[in-house]
């Protein structure tokens, strides 16, 4: 475990949140983070669903765990002791968290200490957080300096995260930024689910992703393999071009309509649109 | 929805008056039926006393002080600030003074039969201006009008004893006239409300979802039932 190396830059702490459970907050924190670690960044997740712990198992590494997030905050071992590297990527680690307490074994100020020692040594540190808006929530955005709203184009979800957004805000921290997760275009095209213009035109934040629903997402998840690494899986690429945009890439969304549909102006409208023309049409995926 | 308005005898009621908030206490009623009571009335209403101010009407009962320190922690509690007791029995309002209370005479409305108060002239009207988007969980209350810049959406709620003007989208519930005036107005650019209440009445969309109206819309109470129509530039509003 050898990420000793002092940054001269601080890294950035960025929160994926929800409101409503389900939504694949969990697979998008390892897919994003895997792809971040895959292009050569230095990347911690932190599991902050106490109690209820999971990213471990999206990543393969559940059965490395010996220490946890509790473990670290209550000083029973150091911070190092309790990242697990991936077996995969070198850039990539995790920080599990503890199975058998609850929320409440962590503060928001203990959370807020442990990201200012994390932004120190890693470029990301990308917090998953568990479902609701109680404390869990807010140990979670405690130490983050941008937070990522995580939605299924469904009105439950749109509604949850709308929740969220007025949280974050009212917690000083800058507008979030959204992913719409599982989203079916042939669906949205017979008017049985909301499009992505629908679910923008209720939240009004800017977009930072679009991913298609993807079963092999299922069998990804369960063998332990983040999507983001099989060149072959939709949803990967749209997790690979999430993690490309938060470095400051501008990769255009891929449209799922024809162009210059809603959808297109849509995007332009928020800024997104860019590279008039020279977009790919593909069938699916951001 | 005429069930939201049901009013029994040996209940707690609350009202919205010109003091705000006031909890109108049975007489008759034990203690701690009273403090089941008065938790149901504030759990049950959900945003509506956040943070709000009450003021306990003791009516034609006798007030104590035991009941007036339990009732007063339930409502810290809940997050609810106490800000005067008072009474209708002009003894009771006197025992309430001499404890440190500074009891109101409270607006009356009668018993279940309201009147609308007469409408505020529009020199005194103030309102209350909020320049952001109403996401789901917010609650903005206010004893004169409210503007929004932004919208109002699913789960947020707006309750004013005036109008509501709405310089957005309503997707959530708005209540204007809370206070029972019923010609309080409601407007907005785009209106697909979970709810809309203006005074007593309280109207929600037909289930089938028809598209909604393009261009600012007006909603108002007419005959007894909320109307939405099309704003015109050269309506004139009756108040």
């Amino acid at each position: 475990m050898g990420e000793e190396q002092q940054h001269t830059t601080l890294g950035r702490v960025i929160t994926f949140t929800s409101g409503k459970g389900g939504v694949g907050k969990t697979t998008t924190t390892a897919n994003v983070g895997a792809a971040l670690a895959a292009l050569g960044k230095s990347v911690v997740l932190v599991d902050a669903d106490i109690g209820l712990r999971n990213l471990d198992i999206v990543l393969g590494l559940e059965n490395r765990i010996v220490y946890d997030l509790v473990d670290v905050v209550e000083g029973t071992c150091r911070l190092r002791q309790a990242m697990i590297r991936d077996k995969r990527l070198n850039g990539l680690h995790l920080i599990p968290a503890a199975q058998t307490r609850e929320k409440e074994a962590v503060s928001p100020q203990q959370m807020k200490a442990l990201c200012e020692e994390l932004r120190r040594q890693f470029d990301f540190t990308l917090i998953d957080s568990p479902a609701g808006i109680e404390q869990g929530f807010r140990n979670s955005i405690a130490g983050a300096d941008e937070v990522v709203v995580v939605t299924n184009p469904e009105v439950s979800s749109v509604r949850d995260a709308d929740r969220i957004v007025g949280l974050v805000e009212a917690a000083e921290l800058p507008t979030p930024r959204l992913i719409v997760n599982r989203l079916n275009p042939a669906m949205v095209r017979r008017g049985d689910m909301m499009s992505v213009e629908d679910v923008g035109d209720i939240l009004s934040i800017p977009l930072l992703g679009i991913v298609p629903d993807d079963e092999t997402i299922v069998t990804s998840t369960n063998r332990g393999e983040p999507a983001a690494l099989d060149p072959r899986s939709r949803a990967g690429q749209a997790f690979r071009n999430i993690a490309a945009r938060l470095v400051g890439q501008d990769v255009p969304f891929m449209t799922l309509e024809e162009p210059d549909g809603a959808f297109r102006r849509f995007l332009r409208a928020l800024g997104l649109g860019g590279n008039q023309g020279g977009v790919a049409v593909r069938g699916g995926g951001d | 929805m005429a069930e939201l308005h049901r009013s029994e005898p040996g209940q707690v009621r609350v009202r919205g008056t010109q003091d705000g908030l006031v909890l109108q206490l049975p007489p008759d009623v034990p203690l701690p039926v009273l403090l089941g009571q008065v938790r149901g009335r504030i759990d049950s209403g959900g945003e509506f006393f956040r943070q709000a101010e009450v003021v306990l009407d003791f009516g034609t009962r006798m007030p104590n002080v035991e009941e007036i320190v339990a009732l007063r922690a339930l409502l810290n509690e809940r997050g609810i600030t106490l800000r005067t007791v008072t009474a209708s029995v002009p003894e009771y309002r006197e025992l309430l003074h001499s404890w440190g209370y500074h009891p109101l005479r409270l607006v009356s409305r009668g018993d279940g039969r309201e009147q609308d108060p007469p409408p505020a002239a529009e020199g005194d009207r103030t309102a209350r201006y909020v320049r952001r988007t109403l996401r789901s969980g917010a609650s903005v209350h206010s004893d004169g009008d409210v503007v929004i810049l932004g919208d109002v959406n699913a789960g947020a709620e707006v309750y004013a004893a005036g109008d509501v003007v709405v310089w957005g989208a309503i997707r959530g519930t708005v209540h204007a006239g809370i206070e029972g005036d019923h010609g309080a107005i409601i407007c907005a650019l785009r209106l697909m409300p979970t709810q809309l209440r203006i005074g007593r009445i309280f109207a929600r969309p037909p289930d089938e979802r028809a598209a909604p109206a393009a261009g600012p819309l007006l909603a108002r109470v007419q005959d007894g039932e909320i109307v939405v129509e099309s704003w015109r530039a050269d309506r004139r509003l009756s108040r």
